[in-house]
């Protein structure tokens, strides 16, 4: 049962959509799943291939190393929703990935 | 830290799964209501709104797997699923259930109690404190055939001089007639004082036997029972402490009974023990004789001292005794027996077991082998199961590891039921296998199955579960999704090519079954060989009569007897081990001579013939001529063709205890050659008959021959014996029940085996069945088109039994040579005399094809009854 994807779109590096959701999370503050699928979309311009299924047991994952916190709210449309917001330790880790991600990049840039 | 985070929020979220799944659900319906709401507004119809929101968001059901997976302990969810479903699956064919765990339980059943032995003589160490420091000491003597063991003084220097051990303890075993309170064969144990204490014996009532009991030769008349002792002696009194046994003219006081988990160190249980100090008052002058070599030493170790530097400074000390031993006696090399265990591991202790847990290991496969074809027959009835559910998504190792744990749960239930079978039925069977002891009336330390046995059980169950669920899980889930969905139950077997792991197994199994049964023709035919062979002389009439009184007494009495036919004194009686030897010399050539001493009534009581020559006469009895009568064995190595009468032959150094000095001694007499070692090496090569005097103490076989029926004279002569001397012991013995001691070893190994190859045959012919019926079922619609199409029921019932026919003779061809090169292997395992025995590989052969065949040929006649109609319309 695998999709087949438009060529145009880039996959989700590994490792890469923890870091988005951080970074999500922390610009718009707490945010229900759809809320940050939409965000990372629309930041990327659509240009990448994310299934939004994919975001919840990242989603879940953060939370298990303690990175995000979660708790039920409302939502736009008045409908029952999980939200979900950074932690201190979330931030914390988010400044080291960015470091290192920018770090990687710029290496990487040299060779392009 | 983090780790440990973790660990913790899985096991939170483990226990509350179904919270879980709601919130997921709930957070994924809230998102595609968004993602709906957002379609809309972008002027979607709700409908198209609705699959394109499904369509970003991707695989639900698969989101819901990766969630769970990520909360942890995915595989503890998925393996309970997973025995739920299999139990599920498995309740609805309680049949199959049944056959497999049947199948099972014997193999594994069988293996466990193998290694129950193996475990509980081998690798169990004995109960006693620091066992694997505990050592036995034997004397390797100048003289060949020397006793390994050693005279009580030798046991006093060494103990006295030794550094290297903590302290030396010495037993010595005999059979004792205890007289009161009533008249009992007893197997007493001599021990040093310190035996109990070092070997940590404890008792249940009153006290062990302390060094202070055995301070002084003759002083302290005491013992202590066994369980066993007290049980057949005091019927469990539970007063006995204090109770008194008459021995001799000894009055023994009861000190105390001993835990029934001790027995020093042999797994042979006493019924009592004794001071060594007592042992001159109750077996007869032993203790000051420098050359009674009569007594086990053992010892443990110091903490710390290898056994290497423990040998060279006991080597040392023994080689300072030898000045008091004759030339003979002298201890060249003292060895160190680990008695850690009540068997040693050595490597040629391996060479036997390797061979005997490789057969039995050969049932188990060929149980496997049965239910890997009967899985593969259930796999190809749920193929269209397993095509839908990999279509619908499930991937390829969690199908598989679904069918794995069904095979593992079944090998669970048969690894539990041969479990409890083994442990039923081990007591019995330890009984069986040592059953020339139980009849004598030794008891055995019990067997009992500890976690070892345990594990190795648990070990093969998961293994033969893995083993023969593996297969057919990878074959079921290989398959071409789009035919298995389509295509429906018989309709596949037109296409599907017969089975090549079927028919491997198959021919596999019968392969190993030939072997096992080889073995078990081959061992039997030995067996009944060796009960077969007539030793010259009749063991059914013959009494060895072991009388330690006075035996004058009782030949008098015998002779007066009319049921007795005939009595005679011997040195020696025959069947207890092979014939002394002594280096002879006749016509200027070295013969070595297997010699015996006997009085003028010998020949004439076992029946063997004097072919030429004379019988001894009385005076050369008593005078201690220098005559002998040979075997015509003898007469031909010594003399060829040559008339032996009169002639002439020299004997060298006489053994110790014999009673004539080297010289030359004159034939008088030829008799017929007889077997009265070993039986299986058949007639002695060499056999010397030297005069005995009557009366001589060293007399110490008394033979008679008894008018028919002997059995019931057994008593009778017990009594006899009581009579003249009741304070010694009496065990009348028929030479057949001697020769049994000899034999019974052939006929364990055969039963043993034959019970193994039964189970073989059995286990192959339930795989056959299995195999057949199914193709029979899985062919209905082609055998259907061919009786349409005008085979005959015969042609048919040739094309199902054909194929399993083949591989019968195919498993046959290739057991075959296996036979031949395993037979040779095991020759000394199971004493075997003939490895090839065209007999034994024959009948091997034609009872497995034959009961092979049969297996076959019923669910194969299930196949002449199809109605071509019927199926063609069912299709």
């Amino acid at each position: 049962m695998k999709n087949s994807k438009p060529p145009s779109k880039s996959d989700v590096l590994h490792g890469t959509l923890a870091l988005m959701i951080l970074r999500t999370l922390d610009g718009l503050g707490p945010q229900h799943g759809w809320g940050i699928a939409r965000r990372i979309e629309q930041t990327s311009g659509d240009a990448l291939a994310l299934n939004q299924g994919t975001l919840y047991p990242a989603l879940l994952k953060l939370e298990q190393m303690g990175w995000i916190d979660s708790d039920w709210g409302v939502s736009e449309n008045n409908r029952k929703a999980r939200f979900y917001r950074i932690t201190k330790a979330g931030k914390k880790q988010l400044t080291e990935e960015a470091q290192n991600w920018t770090r990687i990049s710029g290496v990487v840039a040299k060779f392009l | 830290m983090q780790g440990l985070r973790i660990l913790w929020s899985r096991l939170r979220w483990l226990f509350r799964r179904r919270e879980m799944d709601d919130r997921l659900n709930e957070e994924i319906e809230a998102h595609l209501e968004l993602a709906m709401a957002e379609n809309v507004r972008r002027g979607m119809t709700e409908r198209d709104a609705r699959y394109a929101a499904l369509r970003s968001f991707g695989g639900v059901e698969q989101t819901k797997e990766a969630h769970r997976d990520t909360r942890g302990f995915a595989w503890l969810d998925a393996l309970r699923q997973d025995m739920m479903y299999a139990r599920r699956t498995l309740s609805k064919s309680p049949g199959f259930v049944l056959t497999a765990v049947a199948i099972l339980s014997l193999a594994i059943g069988a293996n466990t109690a193998l290694f129950t032995f193996f475990d509980g003589y081998v690798l169990k160490p004995i109960p006693i404190p620091d066992a694997d420091r505990n050592f036995e000491l034997n004397a390797i003597r100048a003289r060949a055939r020397g006793s390994h063991l050693w005279s009580y003084a030798d046991y006093q220097q060494v103990r006295k001089s030794s550094n290297a051990f903590r302290d030396l303890y010495a037993y010595a075993g005999n059979d004792i007639r205890v007289l009161d309170p009533e008249p009992f064969e007893a197997h007493a144990v001599f021990v040093s004082g310190n035996y109990f204490l070092l070997l940590g014996g404890k008792t249940i009532m009153g006290r062990p036997i302390l060094p202070s009991d055995d301070a002084v030769p003759g002083r302290d008349a005491v013992l202590v029972l066994s369980n066993s002792g007290w049980q057949r002696i005091f019927h469990g009194d539970a007063f006995v402490v204090g109770k008194t046994l008459r021995v001799r003219r000894r009055v023994f006081t009861v000190i105390g009974v001993a835990d029934p988990e001790f027995s020093g160190t042999s797994p042979v249980l006493p019924d009592l023990w004794i001071p060594l100090a007592m042992f001159d008052d109750v077996v007869g002058g032993g203790l000051a004789d420098q050359e009674n070599h009569a007594f086990f030493i053992g010892g443990l170790l110091k903490p710390g001292v290898a056994v290497a530097q423990a040998h060279d400074s006991m080597l040392s000390l023994v080689q300072g005794l030898n000045g008091r031993h004759p030339a003979g006696s002298a201890i060249v090399d003292v060895s160190f027996y680990p008695r850690a265990t009540y068997v040693p591991m050595r490597p040629d202790l391996l060479l036997v077991i390797v061979p005997v847990f490789v057969l039995f290991g050969l049932v188990l496969l060929i149980a496997c082998a049965d239910l890997a074809n009967l899985l593969l027959a259930r796999a190809s009835a749920r193929r269209r199961e397993i095509a839908i559910r990999l279509a619908m998504g499930a991937s390829k190792g969690r199908l598989v590891r679904q069918l794995l744990t069904e095979s593992l749960l079944l090998s669970l239930a048969g690894t539990a039921a041969g479990y409890a079978m083994a442990q039923g039925a081990i007591h019995a069977i330890h009984g069986y296998v040592f059953q020339v002891y139980t009849k004598l009336g030794y008891s055995f330390h019990p067997l009992t199955i500890d976690w070892r046995v345990f594990a190795y059980t648990a070990v093969i169950g998961i293994g033969a579960g893995i083993a023969f669920g593996l297969t057919p899980a990878l074959e079921a889930t290989s398959l071409d999704l789009a035919r298995g969905i389509k295509q429906e139950g018989a309709a596949i077997s037109l296409r599907s090519r017969p089975r090549r792991i079927t028919d491997l197994l198959v021919t596999s199994q019968v392969a190993a079954s030939l072997i096992l049964m080889v073995l078990a023709a081959l061992l039997m035919r030995n067996a009944q060989h060796v009960a077969g062979i007539y030793p010259g002389y009749n063991l059914d009439a013959l009494v060895d009569v072991r009388f330690d009184g006075p035996k004058a007494k009782l030949i008098e009495r015998l002779k007066r007897d009319p049921r007795v036919l005939s009595v005679t004194e011997v040195w020696r009686t025959p069947l207890y081990g092979s014939l002394n030897v002594l280096p002879g010399l006749a016509n200027g050539q070295a013969q070595p001579l297997g010699y015996s001493y006997v009085d003028d009534h010998y020949f004439a009581t076992l029946e063997i013939p004097v072919t030429r020559g004379r019988n001894f006469i009385r005076q050369e009895l008593t005078a201690g001529a220098r005559v002998a009568l040979i075997s015509e064995a003898t007469a031909q190595r010594l003399f060829g063709n040559a008339d032996p009468l009169g002639k002439v032959f020299q004997v060298g150094a006489p053994n110790p205890g014999d009673r004539f000095a080297a010289g030359v001694f004159q034939v008088v007499g030829v008799v017929g050659d007889v077997a009265s070692g070993a039986l299986y090496m058949g007639n002695d090569s060499t056999s010397v008959y030297f005069p005995a005097v009557p009366g001589d103490a060293r007399n110490f076989g008394l033979i008679a021959r008894l008018q028919a029926p002997v059995p019931p004279m057994i008593t009778e002569l017990q009594h006899l014996c009581a009579d003249i001397d009741a304070s010694n012991s009496c065990q009348p013995r028929i030479l057949r029940n001697v020769a049994w001691m000899q034999t019974y070893p052939y006929e364990i190994a055969s039963n043993v085996a034959s019970g193994v190859g039964l189970l073989a045959l059995a286990l192959t012919c339930i795989g056959l069945y299995g195999v057949v019926a199914f193709a029979v079922v899985q062919r209905t619609l082609e055998l259907g088109i061919r009786i349409a199409l005008g085979a005959t029921r015969f042609d048919v019932l040739g094309l199902v039994l054909n194929r399993s026919v083949r591989h019968v003779m195919w498993g046959v061809v290739v057991g075959t040579p296996l036979c031949l090169a395993l037979s040779k292997l095991t020759v000394s395992v199971f004493f075997m005399l003939e490895t090839f025995d065209p007999v034994a590989y024959a009948a091997a052969s034609v009872l497995l094809i034959a009961v092979a065949t049969t297996a076959s040929y019923l669910p194969a006649r299930r196949a002449t009854v199809v109605e071509p109609m019927v199926v063609l319309r069912e299709e």
